[in-house]
């Protein structure tokens, strides 16, 4: 009967080797919950920065969802891509991030990785673009199967969320 | 073209619009008309928003079939069958054309009336404008703008505030209506065809309507006057009956219902169930860790096992494996130190069984210990720090850097080794980092283990806790808020409820420990 509403905004991407970026995102949660309002998934525009690395997207987020335990809080995922004057999407960065569970205003930033190759796709995305990919999208917010995986350390993904509790103190939850 | 138009704004609907037009002669070739005829010539007429009314002329060409070829002139010679059926048109001099007709009205002919008779009261502005306007166009005609004509000037150098806020502003389409009167008059039995606009009515997208000239209830009528100086006299009333006050109030509830319907509907869909605080007085911690990320470690290429500590008393739900192995993640340099981003998720559903002790027994809370390591490019891992954490005891966000250190052996031996052979020296049970397993003393002395300090690692934690006695806390403040919005009860109610529940808080945690 709890219900949790998250509004915000993706506010953009730095530390990335260069901008023009765009970035998917997506909400995931646990069986008991249920998303009551506003839209699971989007997409931002591709921004070029004219100074500096900071990529603004200023992209809303607005989520009601519903729930009926605890287990299962949701998350955020991001895939940041780079679009090259050539018009083709590399990828760079995943990410994601579990939604604050105290109410209020927060700045949460969420580090990013992605994949790398064997020397031999390395020499090939070099001169050709393009990058590895994951098979499942649901690797980016799961641990299993992570020590197989080797990654680069890339940019961050910044948000402004605002989380607004309901009647979750009615059933003993304690969250600040 | 020069007119007063008056601008209202309207939310309703606009086939409500109704504008009654009272037109009488006053004066029959120059000569006062008598009493009499005064009553036979004056006439009055409602028109509804884009409802067609006929004039003579055009009840006797759409009245033939024949003249009528597109949908919109059939409809017309329909209306008009009917309206013969019905016994002849009701409008006699007053007509309108609307939205499809074509009217066809000389520049001179629109709108304005020529003649502002002098009258006791105060001349309005409109009847002002008007007879300004009227000399004004004594003047010769100024050249019309035509695009594409040869000799026509292309620019204007004078623009009027009409035209220029005319070409400023995005024109939105129109929706237009001219009201008009049919002024035929005979001369020595020729009929000589006049026909006078009245008032034109525009409406726009935004719900702007243009009324030129503006209503003149009760004011100086406008006058016309015609080619063989009959003068006519004409008043503009504004006949839209306001809405009832039952229909706003029904409107208003209508709302209410909709929105009333929609809050039930989500209520409804959200349910009423919650899963319940665990049983027997345990304490549920929800941890929602990550591992961010690591900085400032030596070698590239760096890992970070993760390893959640639980004391007595402690369980994990279902059947999670306590420890976490992140990616193997390539470094990137920022500022002076090389970051590797892990993004991995370290979660957990754990329950406290001993809540009563809580307060005296503070060591029995989890644990994270970690161990990072590095792996080059022959497979060799070797240990790059350990590190120990323990988790934070309150609910709500936290950001905690961990700092690491790793064993040394022999200064320069040790660092050879690390760079040329790999492995290094590393511990032999994880445990070791906080206390180690088969420790049971009183003083935990590591003296004469030397280390090396080495980067750190950055988790991020929510957690959440829910327990039974946290309902009862929940409870007991809505009482004591109800309470408090009562002032005069306040000091004796209060007292005695406050001592009602520690003494049933009391009982609650005798029989917790008994039931254990």
């Amino acid at each position: 009967m709890a219900e949790v509403h998250v509004i915000g905004e993706l506010v953009g991407a730095s530390e990335f080797p260069s901008g023009d970026l765009f970035c998917k995102w997506s909400a995931s949660h646990g069986s008991g919950w249920r998303l009551l309002e506003g839209a699971r998934e989007g997409q931002t525009q591709t921004d070029h920065p004219q100074d500096g690395s900071f990529s603004k997207w200023s992209h809303p987020i607005d989520l009601h969802f519903g729930t009926k335990g605890l287990q299962g809080w949701p998350k955020l995922s991001f895939q940041v891509f780079h679009e090259d004057f050539f018009g083709r999407h590399e990828l760079y960065g995943y990410g994601f991030v579990t939604v604050p569970t105290t109410p209020g205003i927060h700045d949460v930033s969420c580090v990013t990785w992605r994949p790398v190759g064997s020397h031999r796709q390395q020499f090939s995305s070099f001169f050709l673009g393009g990058s590895p990919e994951l098979t499942s999208d649901s690797l980016i917010h799961s641990c299993h199967d992570r020590q197989h995986l080797r990654t680069q350390a890339m940019g961050r993904v910044h948000l402004r969320l605002m989380i607004i509790l309901r009647h979750l103190s009615h059933f003993g939850v304690e969250v600040s | 073209m020069e007119h007063t138009q008056h601008l209202y704004r309207t939310e309703d609907d606009l086939k409500n619009f109704c504008i009654r037009v009272h037109l009488s002669k006053v004066s029959h070739g120059g000569r006062m008309a008598g009493s009499n005829t005064h009553q036979q010539e004056a006439e009055s007429y409602i028109f509804s928003w884009q409802k067609k009314a006929f004039s003579q002329r055009e009840y006797e060409f759409y009245g033939d079939a024949y003249n009528c070829t597109s949908a919109l002139e059939s409809r017309y010679s329909r209306d008009i069958a009917r309206l013969r059926q019905e016994g002849g048109r009701q409008n006699g001099r007053l007509f309108c054309y609307i939205e499809g007709d074509q009217p066809n009205i000389p520049a001179e002919l629109c709108g304005s009336p020529n003649v502002v008779e002098p009258s006791q009261s105060e001349p309005t502005f409109a009847s002002r404008y008007f007879s300004s306007s009227a000399i004004r166009r004594r003047r010769p005609p100024r050249k019309q703008l035509l695009a594409g004509v040869g000799d026509e000037e292309p620019v204007l150098e004078r623009p009027t505030v009409e035209e220029r806020l005319a070409h400023r502003v995005p024109t939105p389409p129109l929706q237009s209506m001219y009201i008009m009167a049919d002024l035929t008059h005979s001369v020595e039995g020729i009929d000589i065809w006049e026909e006078h606009l009245l008032c034109l009515i525009q409406v726009d997208d935004g719900g702007a309507v243009s009324v030129k000239p503006d209503f003149n209830s009760g004011q100086t009528p406008y006058r016309i006057e015609t080619r063989n100086r009959d003068v006519y006299e004409y008043r503009l009333h504004q006949v839209m009956e306001p809405v009832p006050p039952e229909h706003i109030d029904q409107e208003k509830n209508l709302q209410e219902e909709i929105y009333r319907r929609k809050a039930e509907q989500l209520h409804n869909l959200v349910g009423t169930q919650f899963a319940d605080p665990p049983e027997g007085g345990a304490l549920s911690v929800v941890l929602l860790g990550e591992i961010v990320s690591a900085q400032g470690f030596e070698y590239n290429d760096i890992y970070v096992t993760a390893q959640l500590q639980l004391p007595e008393f402690w369980e994990v739900s279902g059947d999670q494996e306590l420890s976490v192995v992140t990616q193997i993640s390539r470094t990137k340099s920022k500022h002076l130190y090389n970051v590797a981003n892990f993004n991995c998720p370290f979660e957990y559903d754990l329950i406290y069984h001993n809540i009563t002790t809580i307060e005296d027994d503070l060591a029995h809370w989890p644990c994270v210990l970690m161990e990072v390591c590095s792996l080059d490019s022959w497979d060799r891992h070797r240990v790059e720090g350990y590190g120990h954490l323990p988790l934070p005891s309150s609910p709500g966000v936290h950001e905690v850097e961990v700092g690491t250190w790793r064993p040394s052996g022999t200064p320069v031996v040790d660092t050879l080794r690390r760079f040329f052979v790999g492995g290094a020296s590393r511990l032999r049970e994880m445990s070791y980092i906080s206390k180690p397993s088969d420790f049971e003393g009183r003083h935990l002395s590591k003296y004469g283990f030397q280390t090396e300090s080495s980067g750190t690692v950055d988790f991020r934690f929510n957690i959440i806790h829910q327990s039974s006695s946290s309902v009862q806390r929940f409870q007991s403040e809505q009482l004591n808020h109800a309470i408090s919005r009562h002032g005069g009860l306040r000091t004796s109610l209060a007292a005695t409820l406050d001592v009602f529940q520690r003494a049933r808080q009391k009982a609650a945690s005798v029989a917790a420990t008994l039931n254990y």
